[in-house]
């Protein structure tokens, strides 16, 4: 950062926002801050920090979003940050000079607990009461001026979803800020309860005498609609069908509307590689360009919208409340393998990529059951390993739908299967223990904020762009490098078709010149392949693989799709001289020539055996070096990723051994 | 820590409610019962406690089962068995609501 600009932060009045969880903090936050917000970790940790802008009438306020709390005692990490920022002990963040202390009207008195302990930290301290609308529909009628008294700080209703009350807010933060009107805000520190005997059972009884001597009516909102719905969605059966039938609409929505832009993407990608090769001369450069950074970024960049529509949907369902119903139901049954029910959402991203899937394990918070999760989770059949799945299907049943829809389902079926035992072994021996019990709050039903859901999803494609611009650029280059280096000649044969070539040129037959050129072109691309890095580490490797059945130009795809699972589909094609663009125009051609394709000694390379066994290792293999980037930023250190590898290699290993073999033995070449 | 093993010594608390201190897990659904004892010695039941399942409250259970489902101070919450079993409650007149 240049001297400049930190000297400005440091001159900029910094606000933390503080509240229960479901409180309406993130809409408050949006609210205030608007699109700009930035959203980073606290150095060191996994926890979110949100830091957005608002404009007041005088002064501009870094406004930092804390975690949801319920106390400031240090149970949760969550809890220990925010009690360390508050005091300002939490190194590279300073102490914050007011405090926005965001209180639920609808639950006014559990509120309040959190609130006597914010207050005691002395700062300068606004309340803002939330969601007075939902309180004034179930007659709960608050006396504010009371509150204030009782709170010594200024107290204003607002209601974030709407906007109601913010400029009143704004008013209030520009008094708390501006020395001369500071005497508003509560700055004594003096406890509001004696906290000698249970700390809990003194201040809740604080929250409770302040609840009625300020609450008019009813205390709490009854919710009997939300009692009524999670009769049905909390149901110990009728809640799971409830919940995998919303999981499979939520699926089915993701694979289908985002295939359009997955399309466009493609499509786009494609578009741009065809004008750098335009106009980039060729040779080395252009193939780093084209085949490098523009293929390599472009493969992953097209899972995008299916990334954007996930989180999209998933922000809805937590902001209706439903999320934390899946979660209740699912406990139930996740726990008997040591996963927590809060597991299910990363599981449900993982079949749509494993990297956003590991991103959302935050909302786990015991170590133990989030490191169980992050182990697993790249097992789940990600979109990644659609197109594998569809050319091994392809190879196994061709035109045949239903047989091919049974292996589609099977290497899904695989892959959860996969991944509960994993989970059961980790819990018996590596990670013992049981998973974390359940304390979890079921919010009341609400209608979802559109504005929030998109908010959240803007952010989400920004962290995965970012990603994709960094990291996974780099390792596509990597690759790109191993696949074309060392430079060799190209292959006799390939010479003998140029000069042919030209001959038929001079002969005026053009068209059968370009036919031979372009079979010249693919044997120096297979050729080169063979002689690169890569495919000499395939032929290094091919020993081990020989015993799946799987031969050094599997090897190279193997290697090759470290940077991205669907690599080896056009690594094969390449390998087996098929030509990549020919994969793209049509790629059933590639399924014919590979089903063509023979090992020296003439039999077939794809075999039924070679094929379900190529299907296995896809399913069960850690391929994927931005995955384990990854995991290594979510878990602080190298061990977990390298040892996700391990066990992922040893497990695809052993079981496409096994099954190998068993085929080997029972079906015809 | 030290101060979390509460005895049922609050009489205001105690003047109101009927019956034996039991579990939580065994009063009826729709009941309301007072908090009387936590067993905090699982790092666990904190957490409970900061969401107000502590000594004096007054909870409702919502659901039974592994995990169940309580109500406290109009708040429903998700607790697994295993940190019930730490929470000892009075059953009480009246539910939960319209006496402030």
């Amino acid at each position: 950062m240049p001297p400049g600009r930190k000297a400005l932060d440091a001159d900029e009045v910094c606000i933390a926002l503080v509240g229960n969880p479901n409180a309406g903090k993130t809409t408050l936050f949006n609210a205030l801050t608007g699109l700009r917000a930035k959203t980073a970790n606290f150095p060191g940790t996994t926890i979110e920090r949100r830091v957005g802008h608002t404009r007041l009438a005088e002064h501009r306020v870094k406004l930092l979003d804390l975690p949801g709390l319920y106390s400031l005692a240090s149970i949760t990490p969550e809890e220990r940050l925010a009690r360390e920022v508050l005091l300002g002990q939490q190194a590279q963040q300073s102490q914050p000079q007011g405090i926005i202390l965001l209180l639920d009207a609808t639950t006014l008195e559990r509120n309040l607990y959190l609130a006597s302990q914010v207050l005691e930290l002395g700062l300068p301290t606004v309340a803002a009461l939330n969601m007075v609308d939902l309180a004034e529909r179930s007659s709960i009628e608050i006396d504010l001026e009371k509150l204030e008294a009782e709170l010594g700080c200024p107290v204003v209703p607002v209601v974030a979803r709407s906007g109601r009350g913010l400029d009143i807010l704004r008013q209030h933060l520009e008094r708390m800020i501006d020395p001369a009107g500071s005497s508003l805000a509560r700055t004594s520190s003096e406890p509001f309860c004696d906290c000698s005997g249970c700390p809990y059972k003194a201040r809740y009884d604080w929250a409770e005498e302040v609840g009625a001597r300020c609450i008019n009516g009813r205390t709490t909102a009854h919710g009997v609609k939300t009692d009524r719905i999670d009769a049905v969605l909390t149901h110990r059966w009728v809640g799971v069908a409830a919940f995998l039938s919303v999981m499979f609409a939520v699926f089915a929505l993701i694979f289908w509307v985002a295939q359009y832009p997955m399309d466009w993407i493609d499509a786009g990608f494609g578009y741009v590689g065809s004008v750098v090769g335009r106009w980039v001369p060729p040779g080395d450069f252009r193939s780093l360009l084209v085949d490098g950074v523009i293929g390599g970024v472009g493969g992953v960049l097209v899972f995008l919208p299916q990334i954007c529509i996930l989180f999209f949907f998933l922000a809805l369902l937590e902001d209706t409340g439903y999320l934390a119903r899946a979660a209740f139901v699912m406990d139930r049954l996740m726990r008997r393998v040591g996963l927590p029910g809060k597991a299910f959402v990363p599981i449900l991203s993982a079949h749509a990529c494993a990297i956003p899937a590991i991103m959302s394990t935050r909302v786990i918070e015991d170590r133990r059951d989030r490191l169980v999760t992050i182990l697993v989770l790249p097992l789940f059949s990600c979109s990644a390993r659609i197109p594998v799945y569809t050319m091994i299907t392809a190879l196994l049943f061709p035109y045949r739908p239903v047989l091919a829809g049974l292996v589609f389902t099977g290497a899904y079926t695989l892959g959860i299967v996969a991944a509960l035992i994993m989970a059961l072994v980790f819990k018996r021996s590596i990670l013992p223990g049981e998973s974390r019990p359940l304390v979890l709050e079921l919010p009341s039903y609400k209608l979802p904020s559109l504005r929030t859901a998109l908010l959240m999803t803007l952010d989400r494609a920004k962290i995965f762009v970012k990603r994709a611009g960094t990291i996974i650029l780099a390792v596509s280059i990597l690759l790109w490098f191993l696949a074309s280096y060392p430079r060799s000649e190209p292959p006799a044969a390939a010479l003998a078709l140029q000069v042919e070539a030209q001959e038929l040129v001079s002969a005026g037959q053009s068209d059968s010149a370009s036919a031979l050129e372009e079979e010249a072109a693919q044997l120096t691309a297979q050729g080169r392949l063979a002689q690169s890095l890569a495919g000499r580490a395939g032929r290094a490797i091919e020993p081990i693989l020989r015993p799946l059945g799987f031969d050094w130009q599997i090897g190279i795809g193997i290697l090759s799709s470290f940077a991205a699972r669907e690599v080896i589909v056009s690594t094969l094609a390449v390998v087996y001289g098929v030509g990549e663009s020919a994969v793209e125009e049509d790629p059933t051609s590639l399924y014919d020539s590979l089903r063509a394709s023979m090992r020296s000694d003439g039999t077939p390379v794809f075999t039924t055996a070679t094929s379900v066994s190529l299907l296995i290792f896809y399913v069960l293999a850690m391929q994927c070096l931005s995955t384990q980037a990854v995991t290594r930023r979510e878990t602080n250190s190298w061990k977990w990723p390298m040892f996700q590898l391990l066990y992922m290699t040893v497990l695809a290993y052993t079981v496409t051994l096994v099954v190998y073999q068993v085929l080997r033995t029972w079906t015809p070449g | 820590m030290d101060h979390l093993e509460i005895s049922a010594s609050d009489q205001a608390a105690r003047s109101a409610d009927l019956g034996d201190r039991v579990p939580l897990d065994q009063i009826e659904i729709g009941h309301c019962a007072r908090v009387t004892e936590v067993d905090a010695s699982e790092a666990d039941v904190e957490q409970l406690m900061a969401m107000g399942v502590c000594v004096g409250r007054r909870i409702m259970l919502m659901q039974t089962g592994d995990p169940m489902i309580l109500k406290v101070l109009g708040t429903r919450i998700g607790v697994s068995a295993r940190l019930a079993r730490h929470v000892k409650v009075q059953p009480c007149l009246g539910d939960m609501f319209g006496e402030g």
